[in-house]
């Protein structure tokens, strides 16, 4: 009943919005702002470019409406797609123009990924190596294959991989495993 | 049990981030305010695709071509002609006699002409070529001067407001003639000299016996037509005025005689190979751009070309770059076991030396943009309303900008730019053409080609670059394009 109600008011804001009615596109701005941030979050290294790439994110899709397929998807990953190839985006012209990445420095608790607060998670994972921690967030945990990784951001399918392996391997590196994460890690390496 | 990494796949993807006071407000007010501007953000020309650019340039050529054509065509051109045909005036050739034997002759008064120029010349100023036969009734005075009603040519007007032959012409056959042969060698544009005033026209008008009101009625009555014929000019070199240029029909066109301009754009490919260390090369992969320019072809005895063409060459380097560091990292530094029991003592945490390996993927596009002046000799077969053949010459290149990254001795990318090339920015660069073209209207040709070339690439020499300059290297850079264009074919009066 619920997903029914979700999916009326989602359809309303569709409409509305394909239309430009601005009352619509505000009202699918707060109901997707948190979604999108958290993944412009996970993506951006610097707190302070997640409001331009939000912006720049949430411009693109309510002048892009019209392009959004119904048949093809949600429009909630529709929407956060477009806000993730933003940040992608916006990271490549600041590396371009910046250089070399800051290095983050996050003391990290002894602790197993599931105990951990989340802000902590994802902030400690920002002290990966940029190009590793993009993919690890696109394969891991946007569910994007290495194929279309590839596409995204220009590199090969190979080299996709290897990103992802070197990022589980950082990982494995950075966090100390006891209990059930130790099994699970044991039988992963098995 | 589940896998870590879904664990934390899962965890990760419920993440929404903490607010932020005012950012949601904030962020809507800028998103609103982006929003409210109808067209969007306009796209800086820098950033369109040269082959947009191409496009572009290839359309406004087109428009730039045809608009000549209009300017220069006369069947086109609004502007009023004038007919100066001879066969109008098809006087014996005995009474084409010069105007100063005409002067000689006092039964004749060239002046009749003008009253019939004042009448007509005055409504109707613009048709200088037509009688009005709704033109106001000229004095008796001025009827009794005309001496052949049949051939009231206007061009009379013209000779006589002028004053040249007025009250000498022999007869009004001869004067008619005259009349024509002194406007059209004093100027090929009549029209402006003739007088729209009737009253002076008048007062000009000597008295001349033997002219009948009937030969004026019939006059009035019954114009001459005048066919409009094309205006020409003295010079038959072409300029950029209206009247000079004559396109006619491609039979009517003797080859020798013609030139063409060709407009064109289109794709460049071009691939560069290192020279000097060719293991690298293979890094190195072709690319495309777009390019394009104006030539100019004449047809002589030879049929050549030269024009001024813009193009942007692209290749593309892709390479893993891998470094390698030093590191120190936390790790266990000794385990101390009990021989007997095998128990571990203690072990021993402290910083452990190691190797880090750096990848980096390199994917760069390096390019060269440069202008050219190619001189190319053609040979040219035709097949009907097709035309082709082969092209062969050189350009001379001017470079006007270059950057990209190359692989030095370490094995790093480095980049360099315009100012780390040769000093020198002109390269002979040969090429080739093959060509075809559909003659698909007279004076025009829709092209297609495909140009090829191959010229040096390098750096500065090692004496001539700056210490910190990346590596010397000697290059090659093999290009094509091809070429989707339009000929405009011109011609010269003889």
């Amino acid at each position: 009943m619920a997903k029914s109600s979700d999916e009326t008011r989602e359809a309303k804001w569709l409409d509305g919005c394909r239309k430009g009615d601005r009352n619509a596109q505000q009202e699918a701005f707060h109901a997707l702002l948190p979604l999108l941030r958290g993944a412009v979050r996970r993506y951006t290294r610097n707190e302070t470019h997640v409001q331009d790439i939000l912006q720049e994110a949430f411009i693109r899709i309510f002048q892009n409406m019209n392009q959004f397929d119904e048949r093809k998807g949600a429009f909630t990953s529709w929407s956060t797609r477009i806000a993730i190839n933003t940040a992608i985006n916006e990271g490549k012209k600041r590396a371009r123009h910046q250089g070399v990445d800051q290095e983050v420095h996050i003391p990290v608790e002894p602790s197993v990924i599931q105990d951990m607060a989340l802000e902590d998670l994802v902030n400690t994972l920002k002290a990966m190596p940029e190009e590793q921690h993009l993919v690890l967030n696109l394969h891991l945990v946007d569910g994007y294959s290495h194929k279309e990784i590839s596409d995204m951001i220009g590199i090969t399918s190979e080299m996709s991989r290897q990103r992802l392996t070197r990022a589980r391997r950082w990982i494995r590196d950075r966090f100390e495993w006891s209990g059930e994460e130790l099994v699970t890690k044991t039988q992963h390496e098995k | 049990m589940k896998h870590w990494d879904e664990l934390l796949g899962k965890r990760l993807r419920g993440y929404r981030g903490a607010d932020v006071p005012g950012q949601a407000d904030d962020l809507w007010a800028n998103i609103d305010a982006a929003l409210s501007v109808p067209s969007g953000r306009p796209t800086p020309w820098s950033r369109q695709t040269p082959f947009r650019l191409a496009l572009a340039g290839s359309i406004a050529a087109a428009i730039f071509m045809v608009l000549m054509v209009r300017q220069a065509d006369p069947t086109i051109s609004p502007a009023p002609t004038l007919d100066t045909q001879q066969s109008e005036v098809e006087a014996p050739p005995a009474l084409q006699a010069d105007p100063s034997d005409i002067a000689a002759t006092p039964e004749t008064n060239s002046a009749a002409a003008p009253s019939d120029a004042s009448s007509s010349a005055a409504p109707n100023a613009p048709e200088f070529g037509r009688i009005n036969p709704t033109a106001p009734p000229v004095s008796e005075t001025a009827v009794n001067q005309v001496t052949t009603p049949q051939e009231p040519s206007p061009h009379i007007t013209a000779t006589s407001s002028q004053g040249s032959t007025a009250g000498n012409a022999a007869t009004p056959t001869s004067a008619i003639t005259t009349s024509i042969e002194a406007a059209a060698a004093t100027s090929p544009v009549i029209a402006p000299s003739v007088s729209t005033d009737n009253s002076s026209a008048s007062a000009d008008i000597q008295e001349a016996p033997g002219v009948t009101t009937a030969d004026r009625d019939s006059e009035d009555t019954a114009p001459p037509s005048l066919r409009r014929l094309t205006l020409r000019t003295a010079s038959p070199i072409l300029s950029a005025s209206n009247a000079p240029l004559l396109f006619g029909n491609a039979e009517d066109i003797p080859e020798h005689t013609t030139f063409a301009i060709r407009a064109f754009a289109g794709p460049t490919w071009s691939h560069f190979s290192v020279v000097d260390n060719p293991e690298q090369s293979a890094y190195f992969h072709s690319d495309n751009r777009a390019g394009g320019g104006l030539m100019f072809e004449f047809n002589g005895a030879q049929a050549w070309s030269i024009g001024l063409v813009w193009t942007d060459f692209v290749h593309n380097l892709q390479y893993t770059e891998t470094t390698e560091t030093e590191i120190s990292a936390p790790g266990v530094v000794s385990v101390v076991v009990d021989i007997s029991t095998g128990d571990t003592l203690s072990i021993n945490e402290g910083p452990v030396a190691g190797v880090a390996e750096r990848s980096r993927y390199v994917d760069h596009h390096n390019r060269l943009q440069a202008f050219s002046i190619p001189l190319e000799w053609r040979q040219v077969r035709s097949l009907g309303q097709l035309q082709y053949g082969l092209g062969l010459g050189a350009m001379l290149q001017i470079r006007s900008g270059a950057s990209g990254s190359i692989i030095n001795a370490e094995g790093l990318v480095v980049r360099y730019s315009d100012g780390h090339l040769s000093r020198g920015r002109l390269t002979v660069v040969p090429m080739a053409r093959l060509f075809a073209g559909l003659r698909f209207a007279p004076a025009w040709r829709m092209d297609l080609g495909v140009a090829a070339g191959v010229q040096r690439h390098a750096s500065r020499s090692a004496a001539d670059s700056p210490a910190s300059a990346p590596p010397t290297w000697q290059g090659r850079l093999v290009h094509s394009q091809v070429q989707v264009g339009l000929s405009r074919f011109l011609t010269r009066i003889k």
